[in-house]
């Protein structure tokens, strides 16, 4: 057992108009001073850490309290207590620093299983009466016992964490110079809800990089034990297959050999440094989001009924480009449904990711835990993968399935291709418009499930845009319902030319980038 | 996550239903406009589709928002002030003499409450 001291000091900084304190404190880690503290009462040796705590006048909002909460915590975890028992011989610190004044004695406090501490305070002489010093006290106490509680929670959730994660998580992430992956694991703050979150990310060794995240339903020994199987399964088949949804549905028939895996989501897919392209497919799992350089967050699609059901259903396989500066984030649902709220998890998600830099944050998954469980508490476990383009500027190809988002997500590579080629307000505005139109085009009129690529071309002041999709051209210009498309195109363009076969459409615009070609 | 829920701003005015436009109204985003719009047509207000803040959209959107126009209760699919790019994109197509869009809000609320039902 250590023993955490806390020690209300009152600088000069914090005058007394901190006696209509109001409840809340602040506490900050200083340094560890382990002489004079006490045994306990059952004689074992003490650990200590002084943590002092400055009153504020101000009442603290419910933020600011789970940050001290967190600030004493993890003072605790830093320095490896692993409980923690509050507070002793206030009044004697306060003396070393010339404050000694009254002295007033807390009641002791308990975290429901026996007393674990008792709170001294001292004042300075003259500054305050009993009276305050005694309401002081009981507002103190009342912080350090909802402390102490939570540094208790804090040493189970990191015991949980560290077992699950030494077992089951992987222990490294590929190294490769196109990509790079974080992963980010959090347990429930309720060590009864810990589940069967993973991620993954292995070399295959043709080359490919194989990417998996999931969930399995139910919580304790057997979800994690569960995960760990569906984890490994997906490792074993990856060699094998091509298609990530040949791959799931491979691996649903695998985990209903096994009794211990009841239901879970998935994504699974590949990384594939040839193309710079991540294909992959979902079971029942939640979206990803895709993060291009504009920090603009889009969904990906998903989709496909979770594994465990019996029948096969993995989502259709989805392909997208994995640009520098491009980060896709896969996360389970514990970063979405710890307020029960499924739509303002996704939404405080997106907006998460809107204000991170990932792509300059050295620990993005990390980052994003923090940024979201900093106001609200994991009530189940989330685990996050991020998986990041490394090298300069976009690739000059992009292919994509054809989804709705990913007209926005081909605009954005665009729009950082003109940035890069310091083409004018103007120009960058005629090509967005007509390629825009061209790639809206790719994805209402493609083949179903198809995909469509962009080629970028950039030679003595014309560039030259491809838009390819699977699917015969569709006559849209003769229809009123689709015939806003191709004038579009030839307003912006300075030439648009499309070329046809029975399986493959290319719609080829022209523009001169200086401002006298502008049409 | 298909239709963001900050993609569109969604007030009662005057009567109408007033849908800003705050993302790029594309193939991503119009289905969601197109949902948002036929609540607002099947309890029966009329619609005003405040562009003012909309900085690109493609056929597909500017087809919804002539559906809108089109459809809906005496007075729907006013629309307010495309900029930019969107206004651009109103001459080419068009839809700047067949929409007649207004400069500002207030004229649209005017409009709709002269031209629709009773609010």
């Amino acid at each position: 057992m250590a023993l955490v001291g806390i020690y209300p000091t009152f600088g000069a900084d914090k005058p007394p108009a901190c006696l209509d304190f109001p409840g809340w404190g602040t506490v900050q880690p200083l340094h560890r001073r382990s002489e004079r503290i006490p045994e306990d009462a059952s004689g074992r040796s003490l650990a200590a850490v002084d943590l002092v705590a400055g009153v504020s006048a101000t009442a603290l909002s419910a933020p600011d309290r789970r940050a001290l909460f967190q600030s004493v915590a993890q003072a605790c975890v830093d320095r490896d207590c692993s409980y923690a028992a509050i507070l002793d011989a206030a009044g004697a610190r306060l003396a070393e620093a010339g404050t000694r004044g009254d002295t007033t004695r807390g009641e002791p406090f308990s975290l429901g299983d026996g007393i674990v501490g008792r709170l001294e305070l001292g004042l300075p002489a003259g500054l305050a009466g009993p009276p305050l010093a005694q309401h002081l006290v009981r507002a103190l106490t009342a912080v350090l016992a909802a402390a102490a509680a939570r540094v208790e929670a804090f040493a189970n959730q990191h015991r949980v964490a560290d077992r699950l994660q030494r077992a089951l998580l992987p222990p490294d992430l590929p190294d490769h110079a196109a990509v790079r992956f974080h992963a980010a694991y959090r347990p429930a703050t309720d060590e009864t809800v810990v589940g069967g979150d993973w991620y993954d990310a292995f070399e295959i060794g043709d080359g490919r990089i194989g990417v998996s995240i999931g969930d399995v339903a139910g919580h304790g020994l057997e979800a994690a034990v569960a995960m760990g199987e569906a984890r490994r399964a997906i490792r074993t088949a990856a060699a094998g297959f091509g298609s990530p949804s040949e791959m799931l549905d491979y691996v649903n028939g695998i985990l209903a050999l096994q009794d211990s895996v009841g239901m879970a989501t998935a994504i699974a897919g590949f990384y594939d440094p040839r193309d710079g392209t991540f294909r992959y497919a979902s079971a029942g799992h939640p979206p990803p989001i895709l993060v291009g350089p504009d920090r603009r967050p889009h969904a990906l699609p998903a989709g496909g009924l979770p594994l465990g059901l019996g029948a096969n259903g993995a989502s259709p396989d989805w392909t997208v480009t994995v640009d520098p500066g491009t980060s896709i984030v896969m996360y389970t649902d514990g970063l979405l449904e710890y307020s029960r709220d499924i739509l303002a998890g996704e939404r405080i998600l997106r907006e998460t990711i809107a204000g991170t830099d990932l792509a300059a944050t050295t620990a993005p998954a990390e980052a994003l835990h923090a940024a979201i469980f900093s106001t609200v508490e994991n009530t189940d476990d989330a685990a996050t993968l991020v998986l990041q383009g490394l090298g300069d500027g976009p690739s000059r190809s992009l292919r994509s399935s054809a989804f709705p988002n990913a007209a926005a997500i081909a605009r954005g590579t665009l729009r950082r291709h003109l940035h890069d080629l310091g083409a004018s307000r103007e120009a960058s505005e005629r090509v967005l418009c007509a390629v825009g139109e061209a790639v809206a085009n790719a994805i209402e009129h493609g083949r179903e499930g198809g995909a469509f690529e962009v080629d970028v071309d950039h030679a003595g002041g014309v560039l030259h845009v491809e838009v390819r999709n699977e699917g015969p051209w569709r006559e849209f210009h003769e229809s009123e319902e689709r015939g806003r498309g191709l004038p579009i195109m030839q307003a912006f363009a300075d030439g648009v030319s499309v070329t046809t076969t029975s399986s493959t459409t290319g719609i080829r615009l022209t523009f001169g980038l200086s401002e006298t070609a502008a049409s | 996550m298909t239709a963001p829920a900050d993609d569109f701003a969604i007030r009662e005015m005057a009567g109408c239903t007033v849908v800003t436009v705050l993302a790029d109204l594309d193939i991503g985003t119009v289905d969601a406009f197109k949902d948002l719009v036929g609540e607002a047509i099947a309890a029966g207000r009329p619609v005003v589709v405040d562009m003012t803040a909309c900085a690109y959209a493609d056929s597909t959107g500017l087809r919804a928002i002539a559906k809108t126009h089109a459809g809906g209760p005496a007075g729907s699919g006013l629309v307010v002030a495309p900029k930019g790019t969107v206004r651009r994109l109103f001459a080419i197509t068009g839809f700047d003499v067949a929409l007649a869009p207004f400069e500002t809000l207030d004229a649209a609320l005017q409009h709709a409450a002269e031209k629709g039902p009773a609010a």
